[in-house]
């Protein structure tokens, strides 16, 4: 009787050091996929432009730290965020495009408009400092960070689109699909600098804007996922132990006083030698 | 031998459970504990109906002249097919857990969401756990009552497979024969007394008919002890060997 009972505890233990040997070689499953970009709307939105003249759009998204939490963790993984970004198709009249996943204590304000400069320099050191993934994006990335870095902290993905100031309108109009016919004039054009030094930029270029972030949006594709890795701490380990200990313990104490009872054993071993 | 078989069944199916919660597919042994223990029902059935056949051709006159009386017969084979596969797999579902990381085992099961309502791995090992003990002591207990095996499949068919079936069609075809899909929810109370793992998801919190926890699990448990006593009374007052 007790090496039956016994059997119901030992088996899945063993079945426990065997999966876990499995695991360190085979990654358990993805615990939960999203894809994720410009949907649900920008909390952040602005349009500036840098020194060297080039009209410059600022995306950011809603908070995703909600997302992040979507998984059960367990002490005897590690989990982290892996990202997969994948560049379907060129952009043209872009200089550049950075991506940025990006970390903070305090949330984002909401924003919608233009900005000088300086003040979008500022956001854009600030995501710089504070990005864990994704900075200067190539054609194929993978990349991948430990979740615990982004516990109790607002997550946002950030786009920052550089327009080609050599570029004519009128060839951003017809990628872009503007309502409005922009003519011949570049992109630089559109640009005036002030007494000051700063540039404004003009309206047309704000229209510009949530174009060229949809077509952002539909020429990368974000793959989100988080994945765990097997990482056996002492504490799991020492429970394993203590377990199996204990069992084979009143199995050895139940052997030792009705050996017959463990006849197949003998039966199986010498079968299999 | 039929013994020997329910232990060996009873150790693959558990192995599966471990190995989905050693591999944090929690949603997978969620949902593989509706039709894992519905397959494993069926399979206990089919290795304890080895007892109505030692009644039938008197091979347990054997077991009885060496010593054993009629009770304790039954009760071995209730242990043997109800209470150690039971056991057997709540284990292969807790066990890898309390290694892997004990506090997993109360922590709701993230992203799997059953109707709005997010169990937790105790909760769905108990109720797999009842779900066995119920269904195949019902199934052994009437079996005994008419001493028939067929009897005792039709009944574990029933309340394994055919009542969730047929329930869910009929509130859905008199639901919409209302023109109100919740109208006749309240038929599926039917299937409280003998499907806590059913009645998990139809009972949750975002359901017309909200039901605490400790009744989806307590009411299967006391049918499944009041069937068991059932078939003690069956086997001391009607049993003829």
């Amino acid at each position: 009787m007790i090496k039956y009972l016994a059997v119901l505890l030992l088996i899945p233990l063993m079945v426990t050091c065997f999966s876990l040997a499995i695991a360190y070689f085979y990654n358990p499953p993805i615990t939960h996929t999203t894809i994720y970009f410009i949907r649900g709307g920008a909390r952040y939105l602005a349009s500036t432009v840098s020194p060297g003249g080039s009209p410059v759009f600022i995306y950011i998204s809603q908070d995703h730290s909600q997302l992040l939490s979507q998984y059960t963790s367990t002490e005897a993984y590690t989990y982290y965020l892996l990202i997969r970004s994948v560049q379907r198709s060129t952009l043209p009249s872009i200089e550049k495009v950075e991506l940025a996943l990006f970390t903070s204590n305090s949330p984002v304000p909401h924003y919608a408009g233009s900005i000088e400069w300086s003040a979008a320099s500022k956001i854009i050191g600030f995501i710089e400092k504070n990005k864990v993934l994704l900075a200067d994006i190539a054609l194929w990335g993978e990349q991948q960070v430990p979740l615990d870095s982004l516990k109790d902290r607002y997550v946002y993905l950030a786009v920052i689109a550089y327009l080609d100031p050599d570029t004519t309108l009128s060839s951003a109009s017809r990628h872009y699909v503007l309502q409005d016919p922009l003519g011949s004039m570049k992109v630089s054009d559109a640009v005036e600098e002030d007494l000051g030094g700063n540039y404004t930029i003009a309206s047309v270029l704000n229209d510009v804007k949530e174009a060229v972030l949809f077509d952002i949006s539909r020429a990368y594709t974000i793959d989100v996922s988080i994945i765990s890795r097997i990482s056996v701490k002492s504490n799991v380990l020492l429970r394993l132990s203590i377990g199996l200990l204990l069992v084979l313990t009143v199995m050895f104490y139940d052997y030792r006083r009705n050996p017959e009872s463990y006849a197949f054993l003998r039966r199986f071993f010498r079968g299999s030698a | 031998m039929k013994a020997r078989a329910i232990y060996v069944l009873v150790v693959l199916v558990g192995i599966v459970y471990s190995l989905g919660t050693v591999y944090k597919a929690y949603p997978i042994v969620a949902s593989f504990g509706i039709i894992g223990s519905m397959l494993l029902e069926v399979a206990l059935i089919a290795l304890a109906a080895a007892m109505f056949d030692e009644i039938s051709d008197g091979t347990v006159q054997m077991y009885l002249a060496a010593g054993l009386s009629r009770l304790e017969y039954v009760v071995s084979w209730f242990l043997v097919a109800v209470v150690y596969p039971a056991a057997g797999i709540t284990a292969a579902m807790l066990v890898p857990a309390l290694v892997v990381d004990p506090a997993t085992i109360a922590m709701p099961i993230v992203p799997y969401t059953i109707g709005g309502f997010t169990p937790s791995l105790l909760i769905i090992a108990i109720a797999t756990c009842i779900q066995i003990l119920n269904n195949v002591t019902v199934a052994l207990a009437l079996g005994l009552k008419y001493k028939s095996k067929g009897i005792a499949y039709l009944v574990l068919a029933f309340l394994a497979f055919l009542m969730p079936l047929v329930l869910s069609m009929i509130v859905s075809f008199l639901g919409a024969l209302a023109g109100d899909y919740y109208r006749y929810y309240s038929l599926y109370l039917l299937m409280l007394p003998f499907n806590p793992l059913y009645s998990l998801t139809i009972f949750s919190s975002s359901s017309p008919i909200r039901l605490s926890l400790t009744t989806i699990l307590s009411v299967p448990a006391v049918v499944a002890l009041v069937f068991f006593l059932l078939a003690l009374y069956i086997t001391r007052r009607e049993l003829e060997v």
